[in-house]
């Protein structure tokens, strides 16, 4: 699935990497999101769509609904 | 109590309506559709916006390098694909929670069977000081706008507040080439983070450019010697000493946006008086700044002003709402940007918290920290140090796991 993460709107807050750890981490530095593996499994979307609810900045979006 | 979806026996067809549409109202009506809702859904906002986020206005969309739209929560098309009558600029005046309805300032009177009180906060001002027209709060988009106008470089900013709202500004203002004093009657800036954490932040912000001045209140607010209106104004403090300024900034708290409730027989205490699902009286819940929710770890109400409690909260009321259970997530969690630095909080620092530091980089200018009351840790803290405290947050401090970890059940259980 195809995830993008609008570094601009991230805050860092890492809420994703609790819902979606095998998904997303964040840079050393600031904190802001980054995806793990170029392609994420399909298997994650729920977590990756629960990650993006949650997500305070509303920066991660995904393909499809 | 009786369930939302039936009256006297009979099921009705329902109609939730949301007043607030910030993070929190917008999150209720969003999560709702997720779990499946498929019935009327009306959202009231005073504001004139599509409904958008507040965190940025005090950082990165007051230097100008944001625009509106990226402060959109739900631009257009997301709100069209919601499926909800959106009543916007329009502000709630009261609700009759016996006749379920609730009145708009434009006479209009809408008929609910659930109610979603999320009206969030208004900052609190000094008296007298609304007259003068350099004088301005930050919480909106329009006053963001109209500050972001004001901070030119060279221009002097007083900031009257050493909260989070005042430091966030005072830094950006810095950052924009104006000179910046920040005047807070508490012996450091950010109080609530404790005596060390405050301390550093203040050195870090003289050693920006501010002057701050601890344990210093202010008077009142006089203009200046310039012609009326010219926003030439004198900040006079409890010391004696007339700070001269263009714009005042007050950031000293805010106040829950309850006055429309007066009559509705609401516990108005400390805003909106809820148990641990956001029910406040039959058929009305409330979530979001306004919000004050019972939370057993701690046994006692708490009113939250964090950016992630209020979606959190927003999913909770919308599960309960269709009958279903979402546990909030009791370790509350905020950020905030001072300047280069990021501080990053997990769990609830309690006024008689003792600090530790827990893990020191000072090469990379970061650390982590503890909080302990009675020897139990009740909150963690990262400067600079994101990851690391997400770590930290993991071994110390548990939280209902199950809400973050699992995906909630597809399609929740329709009332009736
Ligand atoms: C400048 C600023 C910076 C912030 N930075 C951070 C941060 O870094 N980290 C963090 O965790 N939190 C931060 N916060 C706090 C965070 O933004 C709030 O916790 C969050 O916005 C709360 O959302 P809400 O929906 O409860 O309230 P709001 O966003 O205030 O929304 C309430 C809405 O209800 C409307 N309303 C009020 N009365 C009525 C009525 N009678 N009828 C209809 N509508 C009404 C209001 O106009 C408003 O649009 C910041 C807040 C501000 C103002
Ligand atoms: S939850 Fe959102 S803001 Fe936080 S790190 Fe992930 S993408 Fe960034």
């Amino acid at each position: 699935m195809k995830i993008t993460i609008d570094e601009g709107k991230c805050v860092g807050a890492g809420q994703c990497v609790l819902v979606a750890p095998d998904v997303f981490d964040q840079r050393d530095e600031d904190g802001v999101a980054v995806l793990l593996t170029e392609e994420t499994p399909e298997d994650e979307r729920p977590r990756v769509q629960e990650a993006a609810r949650v997500c305070p900045a509303a920066a991660i979006a995904t393909d499809g609904r | 109590m009786p369930r939302s979806g039936h009256r006297d026996g009979r099921p009705v067809s329902r109609h939730i309506v949301v007043v607030g549409t910030g993070a929190a109202g917008l999150g209720v009506a969003q999560e709702l559709r997720h779990l499946g809702y498929d019935e009327a859904l009306t959202l009231v906002g005073a504001e004139n916006h599509p409904p958008y986020d507040r965190p940025p206005l005090s950082k990165r969309f007051l230097t100008g390098a944001a625009d509106a739209e990226q402060l959109w929560l739900a631009g257009p098309d997301t709100l069209d694909r919601l499926g909800a009558t959106v009543h916007r600029g329009r502000r709630a005046t009261g609700a009759d929670l016996a006749a379920r309805t609730v009145s708009l300032d434009d006479g209009r009177r809408l008929p609910y069977t659930d109610l979603v009180i999320a009206t969030g906060v208004t900052p609190r001002t000094l008296p007298g000081i609304a007259e003068h027209a350099g004088a301005v709060t930050l919480k909106t988009l329009e006053d963001a706008h109209s500050l972001t106008g004001r901070l030119r470089p060279g221009r002097r900013l007083v900031v009257v507040g050493g909260g989070f709202l005042g430091t966030e500004t005072a830094w950006t203002a810095l950052s924009m080439g104006c000179e910046v004093t920040l005047v807070t009657p508490t012996p450091t800036v950010l109080p609530g983070l404790g005596e060390q954490v405050g301390s550093l932040t203040g050195e870090r912000l003289a050693a920006a450019g501010a002057t701050v001045l601890t344990g210093t209140a202010v008077e009142a607010v006089r203009q200046g010697d310039g012609p009326p209106g010219s926003g030439d104004l004198r900040v006079l403090l409890d010391n004696g000493t007339r700070l001269p300024a263009d714009t005042v900034l007050t950031a000293i708290g805010s106040a829950p946006d309850v006055g429309w409730c007066g009559t509705t027989g609401l516990d108005l205490a400390d805003g909106i008086r809820c148990d641990a699902v956001g029910r406040a009286a039959p058929g009305v819940h409330a979530c979001g700044d306004v919000a004050a929710w019972y939370c057993p770890p701690h046994g006692r109400h708490l009113r939250l002003e964090h950016r992630m409690h209020a979606g959190d909260q927003a999913r909770v009321v919308a599960a309960d709402l269709l009958g279903g259970h979402r546990e909030l997530d009791w370790v509350p969690f905020f950020w905030t940007d001072q300047g280069p630095h990021k501080i990053v909080v997990h769990g609830l620092i309690t006024p008689e918290a003792e600090f530790e530091t827990h893990e020191a980089d000072t090469e990379h200018d970061r650390f982590t920290g503890v909080y302990r009351t009675n020897g139990r840790v009740c909150a963690v803290l990262g400067w600079n140090a994101p990851k690391q405290i997400l770590r930290l947050r993991r071994e110390l401090l548990t939280g209902p796991q199950t809400a973050l970890g699992t995906p909630p059940p597809a399609g929740a259980p329709k009332p009736g």
